[in-house]
């Protein structure tokens, strides 16, 4: 039997906050996770599940990414801002305002790029995986998820460049 | 900047802004939590939308999970008649206070009954639910997990409706049998099985504002618990205990009505209106232990290099033998055989004992080892015992030559 009681208490939570961090509200990763579990299930029916952590963060991220694709194509690229309440630590609020900023660019970049670049980006950055991990989740090798980061990186540094200009000339 | 760990680059040059905005994102997320609610309210979503699929390893969830494994359903039932169905009929000749001419005749007299059951098994918390409808001559509908899957079957026929709620697909079977009488096509035979049935008393339970008489037998093997009216004699609960695919599981049936008038549409093998129909070829279903479990071993093991499947009880396992059968929603006439195959030995395992009745030992046995056995079993009829061997040819076998428990 499948045990979901135990799998969601033992992955969801970390399979929650993949969701989070890809759409920086709340009430959008409460729905991408119900979104990514029913996935699950759906997938159970006919698969055999070999390691439900890496199927729910998967599921997770490729829904968080696709929901992030809707919001900027129906309310465009201000709705990527985090939503839910900022906390500043140590931060002044120039410094927050301009890493949300740059945070709401990422998360509009990371539409546009190859939707595998942009899983594997997630799965690394977001998920904390490792190379060995994703290649294995993904049926490719360790180098091809080398080669897959860096060119979402170099492509995510040109977009943020830009919103770097845009910050420092705002600043001045 | 560089994880210690592995080396792997995690993000760029301090101060950029595609690591700031990671930082950042980072920081903001180590603030959020997953609300409790929310697990609580996709759980509830999990058991609500998909309770045949919460469970992997109940056989009858299995069964009742996805459509073709709905057609090994069906078969079984219109084979052998379904498990409960044998059990609720069997009950009647298992106590002591009412004679076999009562009981034969009050089942004669039945027009109609139904019956809700739960089913529970192994270390599941979830719970199946089956609706019964019988009608006289030869209809059958079992309405599983809440109506999700239906089947219907006129026995008679042997034609057969199975409805599967969740994708709204119907399929039309026609399935023809061989091997056995079911229980709806030869009462009398059946019934002449019962009357050698025993049944000693059990401790009283109060149903509703009855206070029922408990007696226990034994249906096909399976302790069964009956709870019967003493006016009516009939019964108001039954509890057994089964073994299905070396599965345990526990069947409750109640809510017993006989006689209520019941809906010819209840029935009807004509598909609801808004589902997608497809229609298989007929099946042929041979009640025949043997030729059922070499058929199924000669297909796995020509697709899986020689070996032979390592239980045949898992029918998860072997029903993935069907897939490369299946175009466009239709199975080709091997992907047939191996249902037909399959649902027959199914069912005709129900009613043995591994280890006692068969055995299967595929250890170490590749397809072509004429020498070495890897299915043995009694044939009940002949009270002799027969072996598959690797080559698949079989022959009869010494019972000194078998490990049958004692």
């Amino acid at each position: 039997m499948i045990d979901w009681e135990r799998i969601l208490r033992e992955v969801g939570p970390a399979v929650w906050k993949t969701a989070w961090k890809v759409l920086g509200n709340r009430a959008d990763a409460d729905e991408c996770f119900q979104e990514a579990c029913m996935a699950a299930v759906e997938f159970s029916r006919k698969n055999t599940v070999q390691h439900w952590p890496s199927l729910l963060h998967r599921l997770a991220a490729n829904r968080a990414i696709d929901r992030l694709r809707q919001r900027v194509r129906r309310r465009g690229r201000e709705s990527l801002i985090d939503q839910d309440q900022l906390a500043a630590g140590d931060a002044t609020p120039v410094q927050l305002a301009q890493d949300s900023e740059f945070a709401a660019r990422l998360r509009s970049a990371l539409t546009e790029l190859p939707p595998k670049h942009a899983e594997a980006f997630c799965l690394f950055h977001m998920s904390g995986w490792t190379y060995v991990q994703i290649a294995e989740s993904l049926s490719i090798t360790p180098d091809l998820v080398g080669v897959w980061l860096q060119r979402a990186r170099e492509r995510l540094r040109i977009v943020l460049a830009g919103a770097k200009e845009a910050v420092s000339e705002v600043k001045s | 900047m560089i994880d210690p760990k592995n080396g792997e680059h995690r993000g760029g040059a301090e101060g950029e802004p595609l690591q700031l905005a990671l930082a950042f994102i980072e920081s903001q997320a180590d603030l959020q939590e997953m609300r409790q609610q929310v697990l609580a309210d996709t759980l509830a979503r999990i058991r609500h939308a998909a309770p045949v699929a919460v469970s992997n390893k109940n056989l009858l969830f299995r069964i009742a999970a996805l459509t073709f494994r709905q057609r090994i359903a069906a078969a079984i039932v219109l084979t052998l008649g379904g498990l409960s169905l044998w059990i609720v009929l069997s009950v009647f000749g298992g106590f002591t206070s009412v004679t076999y001419a009562q009981v034969a005749e009050q089942i004669r007299a039945l027009r109609t009954v139904s019956w809700n059951e739960t089913v529970s098994g192994g270390a599941s918390p979830m719970r199946l639910t089956i609706k019964t409808y019988c009608m006289e001559p030869s209809h059958v509908r079992m309405e599983i997990g809440q109506g999700m899957a239906v089947t219907i079957i006129d026995q008679a026929s042997g034609k057969s409706l199975v409805l599967n709620g969740l994708t709204r697909t119907a399929e039309l079977m026609q399935i023809q049998t061989t091997g056995v009488p079911a229980p709806m096509q030869d009462t009398a035979a059946y019934f002449r099985n019962l009357a050698e049935q025993k049944g000693e008393p059990i401790e009283d339970r109060v149903i509703g504002d009855i206070t029922a008489r408990g007696f226990r037998t034994t249906s096909f093997g399976f302790p069964t618990s009956l709870w019967v009216d003493p006016k009516t004699k009939r019964p108001l609960m039954v509890e057994s205990t089964v073994t299905m695919g070396g599965q345990e599981m526990k069947l409750r049936m109640t809510d017993f009505v006989f006689d209520a008038p019941l809906e010819q549409s209840l029935f009807s093998l004509q598909p609801p209106p808004g589902y997608k129909v497809s229609q298989i070829h007929p099946m042929v279903i041979v009640i025949d232990l043997e030729q059922n479990v070499t058929t199924l071993l000669r297909y796995y093991s020509a697709e899986n290099g020689g070996s032979f499947p390592p239980s045949l009880n898992d029918i998860l396992q072997l029903t993935k033998m069907v897939s490369p059968h299946m175009s466009n929603g239709q199975f080709d006439d091997d992907g047939q055989k191996i249902i037909s195959a399959l649902g027959a030995m199914t069912g005709s395992m129900m009613f043995l004992s591994q280890g006692t009745d068969y055995g299967y030992t595929p250890q170490g046995v590749k397809l072509g080892d004429a020498g070495k056995r890897v299915f043995w079993y009694l044939n009940k009829d002949t009270k002799t015992y027969r072996a598959i061997y690797g080559d698949l040819h079989a022959a009869d076998i010494a019972a000194a030559e078998l490990p049958i428990k004692k």
